[in-house]
């Protein structure tokens, strides 16, 4: 059965500088929303989840502490899993406490509502390949079941270190970030957006995943905000027998 | 609505529902002294390291995967989600795990034996440590194929996967769904919460004047729901975010009782409707403050409230399920569990701890779960006539 969401905004951020500019301190890549002490500690994911998130919402309108939020990646930051797990093979007394609070997989959606002041659910989600359209059907139930608060749906994949590569080979990290609301809706400012017309259909017999190269999802959104358009047309992996089948009707025409 | 027709516990206290009622009727607590390098106790489930896997499925071998294992075998769960197939077909039920460090354990395992060389596909990341492997696990073990996902919001997961599970069978995306806990011991709890400074060296005494901190015990906790009438249901759920800070709560609580407040107004109840209340109560003084002044601030002064921490440690992605699962438990036995190993009550709080377990039919319980990131949920659950 077809259903419908509204599009209210949407964002796409890659990489967030090399590990140089890293250290040069904040101020680099740094959400403007990023304003709130309790960020200090912000992780890679958590900025580049907050300057996606910033764009999508410039683009609705919305405040952000209006916003519900879903965070999904498969992956999470395996960077900080792989500096925990090499002190814990060496030295486990001396494991850092900002090390460890940031290794949980909810640590960029946790510091996204810490920075948007938001008192909303807040989920942070994975489904191995699946995870970009399961997290986005995550959001979709979300916005169904509270229409009266629209939800920040981010997805984002981090670089993986070195000795990874092998198996989730080496893309950049990236996030891409859509502002969701009930049909409804008419939005704030600057009136409404196209609608999202979604459907979850069997996909018949899907190809055998290669072996080798497991784990990365699918779908990657691309590099800019007219590119994260594109994972919101077509179909996209959502198991083993559905696809989630996406497509975006212009703006004040009803769902299908 | 959401039924919840079947349910199975596995936790250190005890394997298996009996055994789990077993140990709150007598007070066994499930906690032990860790034999690692931390002077700590630990809820560990008794038999994994003997549990296979079916020979199909050994690629997915890993601690946190013979914990799912074992709960599958566990209270004829197995049956009847195969009785769920039968009646709705595969593809209509979906699964909904919730874990904070899934089978992290395995990749800590790696790092310990000091390889050098790259990870390749013989390392079965994607079976056994990422975040999903144990989803993956449990949809070919249950051979369901709906909608499945993850859920990882730190100590609030497994209940926000139950919250899931409602809102995807209200909108008919699947008529049923295995919803789960899971979380086993790993290093990296361990020595995080160490080096946050909340790892009790004692039994944990959560509301007690002279807490320690917590212990880390491992469970799994698993339910089957439909919107098909069954024994018990979620009358209501709650979410908030604290908004305040990525590990400590909000000192007066303030996310907490939002939780709890939107719980109550969806059940249509009011707080003196709630029978007992089953605390997050992990025994940090910070937890234990803001949960009893959300609590405090909200119901009348004579409700009972306990934490069962002492009796199978904080499970961390596990311990909203394990809470859900006791407080059904709870409404099937009408024995409210004291907060073992607690003595005297923490003077600064108002809300009436259990220190002795009390007997008497609640038709509604309120079950806390919150996690670091300042997340909040809160699940009402009740008989299916109440």
């Amino acid at each position: 059965m077809k259903e419908s969401v509204r599009l209210s905004g949407w964002g796409s951020v890659t990489d967030c500088g090399s590990p140089d500019q890293r250290m040069a301190g904040p101020g680099v890549d740094e959400p403007e929303i990023f304003t709130h002490a309790g960020l200090r500690h912000a992780t890679q994911a958590a900025r580049l989840c907050g300057l996606a998130a910033e764009q999508a919402r410039e683009g609705a309108g919305y405040p952000p502490e209006t916003l519900a939020c879903v965070f999904s990646s498969a992956l999470g930051e395996l960077e900080i899993t792989d500096q925990i797990c090499s002190t814990l093979a060496e030295q486990p007394l001396a494991l850092s406490p900002v090390l460890f609070h940031n290794s949980v997989h909810n640590a960029a959606s946790g510091y996204w509502a810490i920075a948007a002041q938001s008192r909303n659910p807040c989920r942070a989600v994975a489904a191995g390949p699946f995870s970009y359209a399961m997290g986005l059907l995550t959001a979709l139930g979300q916005v169904q079941a509270e229409p009266g608060t629209p939800v920040l749906y981010v997805y984002y994949e981090m670089t993986v270190p070195d000795r990874f590569r092998l198996v989730y080979g080496s893309p950049p990290a990236r996030a891409t970030a859509f502002i969701l609301a009930s049909a409804e809706s008419a939005g704030p400012g600057s009136g409404p957006g196209p609608l999202l017309v979604f459907e979850i259909a069997p996909c018949g017999t899907r190809k055998p995943r290669d072996p080798a190269t497991p784990g990365r999802p699918d779908p990657l959104p691309g590099t800019g905000r007219v590119e994260a358009l594109t994972f919101l047309n077509g179909t996209f992996p959502l198991s083993e027998e559905h696809d989630l089948s996406l497509a975006l009707s212009p703006c004040g025409s009803s769902p299908a | 609505m959401l039924y919840i027709h079947t349910f199975s516990a596995t936790a250190s206290c005890g394997r298996g529902c009996r055994e789990l009622q077993q140990a709150l009727f007598e007070g066994r607590s499930g906690l032990s002294p860790w034999p690692g390098p931390l002077p700590t106790y630990v809820g560990t489930v008794a038999g994994l390291d003997a549990v296979r896997l079916p020979v199909e499925l050994q690629a997915f071998d890993c601690r946190n995967n013979r914990l799912a294992e074992q709960a599958v075998r566990t209270d004829q769960f197995e049956s009847a989600v195969e009785a769920a197939v039968n009646r709705f077909g595969p593809s209509r039920i979906g699964l909904i795990v919730g874990t904070s460090s899934s089978g992290i354990a395995s990749l800590e395992e790696a790092y310990c034996r000091k390889r050098t060389t790259p990870f390749g596909s013989s390392d079965r990341l994607g079976k056994t440590f990422e975040l999903h492997a144990t989803t993956d696990y449990l949809q070919k073990r249950l051979r369901i194929s709906g909608p499945a996902l993850t859920v990882s919001s730190a100590c609030s997961s497994s209940a926000q996967s139950l919250v899931l599970a409602h809102q995807w069978i209200e909108r008919k995306w699947i008529d049923a769904a295995v919803v789960a806990g899971i979380e086993s011991l790993c290093m990296t709890a361990l020595f995080g919460f160490r080096a946050l400074n909340l790892i009790a060296p004692t039994p944990c005494r959560p509301f007690d004047r002279n807490r320690a901190g917590i212990n880390l015990g491992e469970a799994a906790a698993l339910m089957l729901v439909s919107n098909q009438p069954g024994p018990w249901r979620l009358a209501g759920y709650g979410e908030s975010s604290d908004a305040y800070h990525i590990t400590a709560p909000h000192p007066d609580g303030e996310g907490a009782r939002l939780a709890m407040s939107r719980a109550l107004i969806l059940a249509g109840i009011r707080p003196s409707d709630i029978g007992y209340i089953h605390a997050h109560g992990t025994g940090t003084r910070l937890n234990d403050v803001s949960e009893d002044r959300a609590i405090s601030r909200l119901f009348p002064p004579e409700i009972p409230v306990s934490s069962t921490k002492g009796w199978t440690g904080h499970t961390l992605g596990a311990a909203g399920m394990m809470g859900a699962l006791i407080s059904l438990l709870t409404l099937e036995s009408g024995l409210l569990p004291r907060t073992l190993n607690t003595e005297e009550r923490d003077p600064c709080l108002k809300s009436r701890i259990l220190l002795e377990s009390e007997r008497t039919r609640p038709h509604y319980i309120l079950s806390n779960a919150f996690g670091f990131g300042g997340n909040n949920c809160a699940l009402i659950l009740a008989g299916a006539d109440a």
